[in-house]
């Protein structure tokens, strides 16, 4: 089996702990649940950290706090216990959903929100073992100079694919609390990703997520769900969080977000426009294009981006149905 | 007796064990003191090596021995020969005027790739980090060539054999070819297909690997090899090291499944060999999962371009075929299996009157392929089964009524068929009937019609399967049954569970054959030097043939200690019998149990060929023909015609595997043979790039059903005892395998009908389907 490099591993118990120890060791890494990290490590992606400082115990990073329409969800809660929170399920219903259908238990049991909100992207060439990869010629993401998904392309496409952050995305005020050795600052979770394959957080080295706030307006109707090859643990081919709102007969409001699809999360442009009116075919063949000309989708071993595009308008066009009727 | 009796529903005695985490697999095992190794691999599918630089590797920290293809070429080591030829019968054979070209694999390779993942350097160190340091000093320089993988261009690729040009190991045919031509001529009706049987990765959940051990004094290795056949591994062993076979002591513990993967000799098992023998330390390898994708043999790869003839009554009058068959490049060591035994099959369940296939069995830079769960036959039924569908919806007919028309029928048994298999008697059209009453296919159009209300398309495929079974042409498996002075029993049995459960198959026939209680009963198998001999474990051979030697062994057993009970009973010999455990003068309540006779034997001075004192007993069991275990799939499937999804709706199975000795054994068997074909047929797309890397080199790219992607099986037996062994068993290890894939893909089919989609191939994901229903859309003008 393949062998985990060595390291020193810390494990401190508040944020002024973290900042500490990450100022006296540069070359450390954060690690949270370690469904992602210690997966690519163990399969020789990217650089073996020096230390890990192990942020599971950090104090400020535990909790969910519901008040009204307003969350806060600690990066340290566990996707298993985001997705079991009745006040989650009861009010941010998409946000649950998308929880619920990451990975499987056992990820979910040791996965964190603050995890999959900084998921590593991922793509073919990318996810793969060392020798696989040398193999290949490396890809830009890592030791090679070219992206084999986008032979043209100078920057890396890898795939954004984290569940949460489209349902987070659809809410309003979303915003993302993030430490560093310098110190504390919040970011709208929509500068959270650059859309750069590569380097696809905007947060130094030495920062981290500390926790996840959203709003939702009172009459969103909130939903989420995604396309795999099989039905359970696969990454998505497209996935997909939507919120609507109807007054009657009307949609008055509409939001869409993408994963898996682009290398950041992708928000849904132009949806204003399908509002005022009831949902009828033409409104729906609107999102279909909208969804054409935003979401790029790269193909997979197995999937074309063209078929992921298409499957991530027919995700869209059914959940914006199933929202509106309330069914 | 009746509770862990035949035919009883005994829970798995290893289960327990396995259960707890307390199984043994390759990787729980190292020797103190064991050395690591690691295999370099090739990282292209062609490649000149113009110089290769193991000197950096030999002087890094910890290594002790680097490997090249020079130095193993300098020892003598020979390369793995092909242990099956492709067969010559009064039916079948290579095509006159050609020859088989073998073309052996080396345990390393020295001047030039011919797939990726091919063995080239094997560094052994104290640690597998060291080794793996290492390796990654070895400096090649390669030339890249350009390679072919699909094995229908392999013809016009370039050679992977500078001496086979056109890329063909051999031409085989078999039938008759002329008889077959005049039946094409005064054909009324030819129907033509393309068929593809996609190539699959065999996917154990144990990675191979192997510990292997010299010891000087005695000149001897041992081995610890998960494999299926441990004396096979043996033979070869002996064949490329060129000394006896009694110089390899094979152990297997617990092996983590094997589905054809397992039944032979890798290279890295020789390389673990030669450095024990020359470094005087225990070695340890063991496969990672890329290497398992890159390095394990693969299966299927075969495409055919098929032809059925019929008359103005849709009965068909020949069979043609013309078949590529990828061999990858080299030919394994029982890679000239697949393409042959297919062919054996074509024929299936139904009356052909002339019937004729020719093979091309090609090289290509891929991976190599040998025998993958049914090992051809399911190929060959798919091919067959596509076809008979393809013919129904031709003449207009139901499919099903097309089959029964041409089924062959019950006087005909037994039935030699146009391939020269002879078929025991099967009751294929009440196999039929059974399946549909149990699927409820009278219910299927308004199944269809709810999903259509529904804006899904349902459909449902058929799919008649028989195969040829347990052992038989010569094969044979031995028993030994050792009896303690306290009436234990110890079977050494020379087949090898890989996951099928076989220490509760064969304790339950020695419960009911002797009264032994299973704490009373000890299963020894995978051991070379306890076992004088043995098959192994493939084909659906094991209890057929094995339970067959089993009973036999018994049965002497009970000969030679009738006389000692007799004594004991002051009854003449021919006045006791064996009956509930227990010997007994008959008409009276006079009697000896088993135990009590067995330590009478040990008192009386009896002892065994081992040494120890008490009865043992030896038989061999060759059964005269081979078994044909057949049955019906039903598969009912729904597709999502906006995204092509296809989910499986029903399945339904009814075999006949003969007598059942263990209904949950059973069941297992069927339901993981299910779970891989439809595997193959609706998820596993084994995919290489132009330049023949593999791309589907993991368990996120090569996608393997799980339980949630596969519908509840309703299976049901239909027993008719077998007619071949003393417990009438036919075997049905590989039955779930060979029926599913066409059973969905005709079901796949038939719910594209009504949207114009008339031909698909493996595998049915989303995207293909939605693919072909668009163009179906596109060619209507839609």
């Amino acid at each position: 089996m393949n062998v985990l490099p060595e390291w020193e591993l810390m494990a401190p118990e508040s944020i002024d702990e973290v900042r500490a120890l990450r100022a006296h060791h540069p070359g450390s890494r954060f690690l949270g649940g370690g469904t992602d990290l210690v997966v690519n490590l163990r399969r020789g992606i990217g650089d073996p950290p020096a230390a890990l400082i192990d942020i599971s115990r950090v104090a400020e990073m535990k909790g969910i706090s519901v008040d009204g329409e307003r969350l806060r969800v600690g990066a340290g809660v566990t996707i298993r216990e985001l997705a079991d929170d009745p006040r989650v399920r009861a009010g941010f219903p998409g946000l649950a959903a998308a929880a619920r259908s990451i990975a499987g238990p056992t990820h979910r049991h040791m996965g964190t929100v603050g995890g999959n909100l900084c998921l590593d992207t991922r793509c073919i060439y990318y996810n793969q073992s060392e020798w696989w990869r040398a193999a290949n010629r490396y890809c830009l993401k890592y030791g090679g100079e070219i992206c084999h998904v986008a032979p043209k392309s100078r920057v890396c496409y890898a795939t954004f694919s984290g569940d949460l952050a489209p349902a987070l995305a659809i809410l309003d005020a979303a915003e993302v609390e993030v430490a560093g050795v310098e110190g504390a600052r919040t970011l709208p979770l929509e500068s959270l990703h650059t859309g750069d394959g590569e380097r696809y957080l905007a947060l130094e080295p030495d920062e981290l997520v500390v926790a996840v706030r959203a709003r939702r307006p009172a009459a969103l109707r909130t939903g989420y769900d995604k396309v795999r090859v099989r039905r359970s643990i696969d990454y998505p081919l497209a996935g997909v969080a939507a919120g609507v709102v109807r007054e009657g007969d009307r949609l008055t409001d509409l939001r869409l977000a993408f994963t898996g699809t682009n290398p950041r999360p992708l928000r849904l442009r132009g949806t204003e426009a399908l509002c005022g009116g009831p949902l009828d075919d033409a409104g729906m063949e609107r999102l279909s294009g909208l969804v054409r000309r935003q979401v790029m989708a790269m193909r997979t071993t197995f999937t074309s981006g063209h078929y992921r595009r298409h499957a991530a308008g027919v995700l869209a066009r059914r959940l914006v149905r199933r929202l509106f009727d309330g069914v | 007796m009746e509770r862990f009796g035949l035919s009883q529903p005994v829970p798995r005695r290893e289960d327990p064990r396995l259960l707890r985490g307390e199984g043994c697999f390759i990787d729980d095992r190292t020797p103190p003191g064991a050395l690591h190794a690691v295999v370099l691999r090739a990282p292209f599918a062609h490649a000149r090596i113009a110089s290769l630089d193991a000197a950096p590797a030999r002087s890094a920290p910890g290594v002790r021995a680097v490997y090249t293809g020079a130095d193993l070429a300098a020892a003598g080591v020979a390369e793995v020969a092909c242990t099956a030829a492709p067969p010559e019968t009064q039916w079948s054979g290579i095509r006159e005027g050609d020859r088989f070209r073998e073309r052996r694999q080396p345990a390393l390779v020295a001047d030039r790739v011919r797939f990726v993942g091919e063995c080239v350097a094997f560094v052994v160190a104290e640690t597998r980090r060291q080794a793996l340091d290492a390796s990654e000093r070895i400096e090649v320089d390669y030339d890249p060539l350009p390679a072919v993988t699909a094995c229908d261009e392999a013809p016009h690729g370039p050679p992977v054999w500078d001496d086979a040009a056109d890329n063909v190991s051999f031409r085989w045919e078999i039938g008759d070819a002329a008889a077959t031509s005049s039946a094409f001529a005064a054909a009324h009706r030819i129907v033509r297909r393309r068929i593809v049987n996609n190539r699959a990765q065999l996917c154990p959940l144990e990675t191979r690997g192997t510990i292997a051990e010299y010891h000087a004094h005695t000149n001897r290795w041992t081995l610890h090899v998960p494999t299926q056949m441990p004396h096979g591994v043996r033979r070869q062993l002996a064949q490329v090291f060129g000394v006896g076979e009694e110089r390899f002591r094979v152990l297997v513990e617990d092996v983590g499944g094997g589905f054809g993967g397992k039944n032979s000799l890798y290279p890295e098992q020789i390389l673990c060999a030669v450095a024990a023998r020359d470094l005087g330390r225990s070695v340890k390898w063991v496969a990672d999962r890329s290497e398992a994708f890159l390095g394990d043999n693969h299966g299927r790869d075969l495409v055919s371009h098929a032809e059925l003839a019929l008359d103005a009554e849709h009965r068909v009058l020949a069979l043609r075929m013309r078949n590529f068959a990828n061999l990858g490049a080299y030919t394994a060591s029982r890679g000239a299996t697949p393409p042959t035994l297919g062919p054996l099959m074509a024929a299936n369940t139904y009356r052909i009157p002339a019937l004729h296939v020719d093979v091309a069995a090609c090289f290509t830079h891929t991976v190599p392929t040998d025998p993958y769960r049914g090992a051809g036959r399911p190929e060959g039924l798919y091919v067959v089964e596509r076809l008979m569908d393809a013919a129904a919806r031709e003449t207009g007919l139901d499919p099903v009524e097309f089959r029964r028309r041409n089924l062959i029928p019950p006087d005909a048994f037994p039935y030699r068929s146009p391939t020269g298999l002879l078929y025991d008697p099967c009751e294929f059209a009440q196999v039929i009937e059974s399946a549909f009453e149990r699927a409820d296919a009278a219910g299927f159009p308004a199944r269809r019609a709810e999903a259509k209300a529904q804006g899904r398309l349902r459909g449902l495929g058929i799919a008649n399967y028989v195969e040829r079974c347990g052992g038989g042409a010569g094969l044979s498996e031995r028993s030994d049954l050792l009896v303690d002075p306290d009436g234990a029993v110890t079977l050494l049995i020379g087949s090898m569970s890989n996951g099928q459960g076989h220490e509760t198959a064969y304790s339950q026939i020695l419960y009911e054959r002797l009264g032994l209680p299973f704490e009373k009963i000890r299963i020894v198998q995978g051991d070379t030097d306890r076992v004088a001999s043995g098959t192994g474990t493939g084909g659906s051979w094991s209890l057929p043939m094995g339970g067959g030697a089993v009973v036999h062994a018994v049965d002497r057993l009970v000969e030679t200690a009738k006389p000692i009970a007799a004594d004991s009973l002051e009854a003449a010999v021919e006045d006791v019998e064996f009956r509930d455990g227990a010997f007994r003068v008959a008409g009276t309540d006079l009697a000896i149990s088993f135990a009590d006779t067995a330590a009478r034997a040990a008192a009386e001075g009896r002892v065994r060929s081992d040494g120890a004192p008490g009865l043992e007993a030896v038989a061999v069991f060759e059964p005269g023909n081979y078994t044909f275990p057949y049955g019906t799939h039903l598969c009912e499937v729904e597709v999502d015609p906006e995204t092509g999804a296809v989910r499986i709706a029903a399945y339904t199975a009814v075999h006949d595997f003969g007598q059942v000795l263990n209904p949950l054994l059973l069941a297992g068997q069927v339901h993981g043979g299910l779970a891989q074909g439809l595997g193959q047929a609706l998820l596993e797309r084994t995919a290489y790039d132009g330049e023949g890397q593999l791309l589907s080199a993991s368990f996120m790219d090569y996608c393997i059903p799980r339980a949630d992607d596969l519908p509840d099986f309703g299976f049901e037996p239909w027993i008719t005892p077998s007619p071949g062994n003393p417990l009438d068993i036919k075997g049905c290890g590989e039955a779930g395998a060979a029926g599913s894939p066409p059973a969905a893909i005709n079901a796949v089919l038939d719910a594209l009908a009504s949207a114009g989609v008339h031909d698909f191939d493996m595998p049915a994901t989303p995207e293909r389907v939605w693919r072909a229903l668009r163009a179906a859309r596109i060619a209507s003008g839609d």
